[in-house]
């Protein structure tokens, strides 16, 4: 049996036809006495208001005809229908939705005070009953029309200040730049408020999609959790998750805030990989001891013996301090021996990590390497405990298994 | 048979019952309709529930509990009296209260109510209020949902022929949003959502801060009887505040001597916070029920916090239109949960109203995140039996192996919205056992029935073999259990309610010595020379004298307590 059949109704039956026959058929089985006819009746009365004809409303909008723009009089109302009927509007397919979309809002806004200050108005009832207003009621009118008038400067200017603020990183990542969206006077309204939430969640998830190519966040967590506080994205993850596409979701959702929470009862372990760093470590000592010896025979050669060893320091030095860093700050997030072996290391989020990091990192291994009796200790106990090393846990980045792309 | 509809409130508490074909709401012994949740248990271990509980919190903070509906489904223990009470037993005074009321008021004895309850309620938050019932010898029949309560009391007193609304229910803890459509007869709610953790008790909070900043000291420095008085005099602020645009308060301490003034434009800015935490769930609402606020045709306001002029201004700019409450916002909530007790014993008026209703939260299981690099998001959430869908309902999809020669397939269930499932709440877990197969060959089907009680059944059936398994979720995290029941009634028998009819008096003598509290040398006098003398004649047992008593008393102490603001 169809939907059509079910309600005992004419297929493509209007809404208020279809309301009318569930109405009816709703008393004879009533949600807490029958609950599988009501499933049924309740999933037919659903499938028909979805697949029945899409109504445009051509009477009740006075306010249309009074601005006397017929271009825009039936596209509002074609979404508003469309989105009652279960599919999602799609409005990030225009390019030029930033423009349109203000303009939707503010038109259809003026509308709504209209109807609101419209006493003759059939759906206005509850006006009738009340005819004059409160001078408390009238003040919230007047705020209103105020706030109305301010929706197309506001969307304007989100729309420049946006762009302007993406162009440049360092204001991107500066939380008080972005701080403007939330005095916007508009922001109040709901239906501006969405729509600066989903199109600010475009600028974002577009702009990093682009930059983890090149394993970069070019909007970082801050920046990212401070907007997720306003417009609160991860409660709308549902909806997003079939609005936009899967990497422009990786872009932002897991560098939310509640990604980084820790998990109820017992951590994940970490692995160590003992003796694969223990190969890296030797690829890079054979690489260090290598050039050094290079270094040292052409010392010889040229008869400076002294001068030899001062050579060979600074070449320890350059090696630790800007070699090695350089390397695992670098794209492939590791030193030639690690590159070698699969590994890479990352910080504690899981991300590369950066220069004055990597340095860090990169001193205290040295450190550790020359104090090893000591730290041999101490590493047998960390590995044990925690799968790190020192360097590890004092530099906070570890080492992990490249995983395949 | 009369099946009682309470609205049990963060701070107030109401009954009604469906009778002769209207709803009548019920007074207690003070006649009001109101009682205040608020217990005092004295010193002989009688409980005192309302009115009295209120004014007790000045003279004996340590008696007495108010608020405790926030803690309910938590373990969260309330001392009083050298004893521990849960919120349950607190909330099965102020039941079992209004049922006497009630009784007395009918003339009948009464079993079965309907409770009302935040929408946004989970389950265990639920099954904590159907205990306190049950405590309370009232078996619940059905928990409403606060917003339908109210839509129902609204779509009753207004019939209107086809309306599509949305009501926002700010009470004294909670914050409730739902959008119903009412047509021929069908109360159908499209989506509700809220925040369990915001109310007008918060603004109080906030209100409270701000005149201890004023007068410049802090939470800390201040005794708990001194917080109390603060409290009380701002309660009184914040009423005022919506009818004048400043309230100038008098010293209420006695180390301080400033007046401090507080006009409507300060509130609404330390209330700035908390007014856009209305915003989300609103949102939430809008996108479930896929409906512009344009396609609203009513913004309703219920609860006594949306008596608040800076909650209108808010949610009038939100919606671009004024918002309607016609009826009391207080008590509309207990109206709609006695024409819920009236549909639920098919009364005959009110045969042709349906209701339909959804399950608030989203029920689902966890599947493998491969984005989860660093191991520190763990599963993601897959949401089976998605937020707002009508109830009862039935929903099924489909799960396959991840790895080559997979034994078994564990389902672990939650309860919650997030992305991840560690911050969603877990129910429980099946595990089923699948033959061995390349990855993905092999899957199950899983399927998650909710009925109108809340109650959830899992389904599964293994794809390849047809085997199924099946698991009732009932306990819910942080339940009592049989015997834990047992004991807090054993407890609870050892107390007795104080007597009904005295209840005029008791709240008398609890007002005068709160009063007798906040005073100074000569008013005092005056306060413990009428206590005195209403002692006296209370000893009397003349009914006569007692009741001309009562009235000059009480006239005595509205009189001081006046001429405190002004």
């Amino acid at each position: 049996m169809n939907c059509w059949e079910i309600l005992g109704i004419e297929p493509d039956s209007d809404k208020k036809t279809i309301k009318i026959a569930y109405a009816k058929l709703l008393k004879q089985c009533r949600p807490d006495e029958d609950p599988d006819g009501f499933q049924q009746l309740h999933r037919a009365y659903k499938n028909a208001l979805m697949w029945g004809p899409v109504e445009f409303v051509k009477d009740d909008t006075p306010w249309m005809t009074e601005e006397g723009k017929p271009t825009q009089q039936t596209e509002p109302e074609t979404e508003i229908d469309v989105a009652k009927n279960g599919i999602p509007k799609d409005s990030i397919a225009k390019d030029d939705a930033f423009g349109l979309e203000g303009a939707q809002i503010a038109e259809a806004s003026e509308s709504f005070v209209l109807e609101a200050s419209d006493t003759d108005n059939a759906d206005a009832w509850l006006l009738e009953e009340v005819p004059t207003l409160s001078e408390e009621d009238q003040a919230l009118l007047a705020e209103i029309s105020q706030q109305e008038e301010s929706f197309g400067k506001d969307w304007e200017s989100l729309y420049t200040q946006v762009n302007a603020i993406i162009k440049s990183i360092k204001q991107a990542n500066d939380i008080d730049s972005w701080r403007f969206i939330e005095s916007l006077p508009s922001m109040r309204d709901l239906e501006f408020r969405k729509a600066t939430a989903d199109k600010v969640f475009e600028v974002i998830a577009e702009v990093n999609q682009s930059s983890l190519q090149s394993k970069n966040l070019f909007i970082k967590r801050p920046v990212i959790n401070y907007l997720n506080g306003l417009f609160h994205w991860d409660k709308k993850w549902q909806q997003y998750d079939y609005q936009y596409n899967r990497s422009m979701l990786d872009a932002v959702f897991p560098y939310l805030e509640e990604a980084d929470r820790p998990i109820k009862g017992g951590k994940q372990k970490r692995e160590l990989y003992y003796y694969r760093r223990a190969m890296a470590f030797s690829i890079d000592m054979i690489v260090l001891i290598l050039v050094a010896m290079f270094v040292d025979s052409i010392a010889a050669n040229w008869g400076a013996d002294e001068e030899s060893f001062t050579a060979i320091f600074w070449w320890i030095l350059l090696y630790v301090l800007i070699i090695i860093p350089v390397q695992e700050s670098s794209r492939h997030q590791g030193t030639l021996g690690k590159r070698i072996i699969g590994l890479e290391v990352i910080s504690r989020r899981g991300d590369r990590i950066n220069f004055i990091h990597a340095t860090w990192r990169s001193v205290v291994t040295t450190f550790c390497c020359m104090a090893f009796k000591l730290v041999l200790w101490i590493n047998l106990i960390l590995s044990w405990w925690r799968s790190e090393l020192l360097q590890d846990t004092l530099t906070r980045s570890y080492v992990r298994l490249k995983p395949r792309r | 048979m009369t099946i009682l509809g309470i609205d049990l409130g963060t701070t107030n508490s109401a009954c009604a019952v469906w009778r002769d074909g209207t709803v009548e709401l019920i007074p207690n012994a003070l006649g009001d309709f109101l009682t205040p949740s608020a217990i005092y248990i004295d010193q002989d271990n009688q409980v005192h529930v309302g009115k009295v509980g209120r004014e007790r919190a000045v003279t004996h903070p340590q008696a007495t509990a108010q608020v405790f509906k926030r803690y309910m489904g938590t373990h969260k223990v309330i001392r009083l009296q050298g004893k521990d009470y849960s919120a349950v037993e607190l909330s099965s005074f102020v039941l079992k209260r209004l049922k006497e009321d009630a009784e007395k008021h009918l003339s009948e004895t009464i079993t079965q109510a309907v409770i009302s309850v935040p929408a946004y309620f989970n389950d265990t938050q639920r099954k904590a209020t159907k205990q306190a019932g049950e405590m309370a010898g009232l078996y619940v029949e059905r928990l409403v949902n606060e917003p339908t309560a109210a839509a129902i009391a609204y779509g009753l007193h207004e019939k209107p022929e086809h309306s599509q609304f949305m009501v926002l229910d700010l009470g004294g803890g909670t914050f409730d949003v739902s959008i119903m459509e009412y047509f021929s007869g069908v109360l159908e709610v499209h989506a509700s959502s809220g925040d369990n953790f915001l109310g007008g008790e918060d603004f109080l909070e906030l209100l409270v801060d701000h005149y201890l900043e004023q007068i410049k000291t802090t939470r800390k420095k201040t005794k708990p009887q001194d917080l109390q008085k603060i409290q009380i005099q701002m309660e009184r602020v914040k009423r005022e505040l919506n009818a004048v645009e400043k309230v100038v308060v008098e010293p209420i301490l006695e180390s301080n001597y400033e007046t401090v003034t507080i006009s409507r434009e300060q509130f609404a800015k330390i209330s700035d916070v908390l007014l856009s935490r209305l915003q989300q769930p609103i949102e939430t609402t809008l996108r479930d029920a896929n409906i512009c606020p344009a396609d609203l045709d009513e913004v309703i306001l219920v609860g006594g916090a949306t008596r608040m002029q800076s909650l209108r201004s808010i949610v009038a700019r939100m919606f671009r239109r004024l918002p309607m409450a016609n009826l009391d916002p207080d008590l509309v909530v207990a109206m709609g949960a006695g024409i819920q007790a009236g549909l639920k014993a098919r009364d005959q008026a009110l045969d042709d109203v349906v209701l339909t209703d959804v399950c608030p939260y989203t029920l689902g299981t966890g599947i493998i995140n491969d984005a989860d690099i660093s191991g520190t998001q763990g599963d993601l959430f897959s949401p089976i039996l998605e937020r707002n869908s009508v109830i009862p309902a039935s929903r099924v999809s489909s799960f396959f192996t991840v790895h080559n020669n997979q034994k078994e397939l564990e389902f672990n269930i939650y309860q919650g919205e997030s992305r991840l499932v560690k911050n969603n709440i877990a129910l429980g877990s099946i595990t089923v056992a699948v033959p061995k197969n390349k990855k993905g060959q092999e899957g199950a089907e899983v399927r998650f029935s909710y009925d109108m009680n809340g109650l959830l059944e899992v389904d599964i059936k293994v794809l390849s073999t047809g085997e199924t398994y099946y698991k009732m979720i009932q306990n819910a995290p942080g339940e009592l259990s049989e015997q834990a029941l047992a004991e807090s009634r054993k407890k609870l028998a050892l107390l007795k309610f104080h007597p009904r009819e005295q209840e005029t008096n008791q709240l008398l003598i609890a007002r005068a010595e709160r009063l007798f509290e906040s005073r100074l040398a000569e008013q005092r006098q005056m306060i413990q020379g009428n206590l005195r003398w209403f002692e006296e004649i209370l000893e009397k047992q003349n009914v006569r004298d007692i009741e001309q008593a009562q009235l000059d008393f009480a006239e005595f102490l509205d009189s001081l307590e006046q001429d405190r603001l002004f």
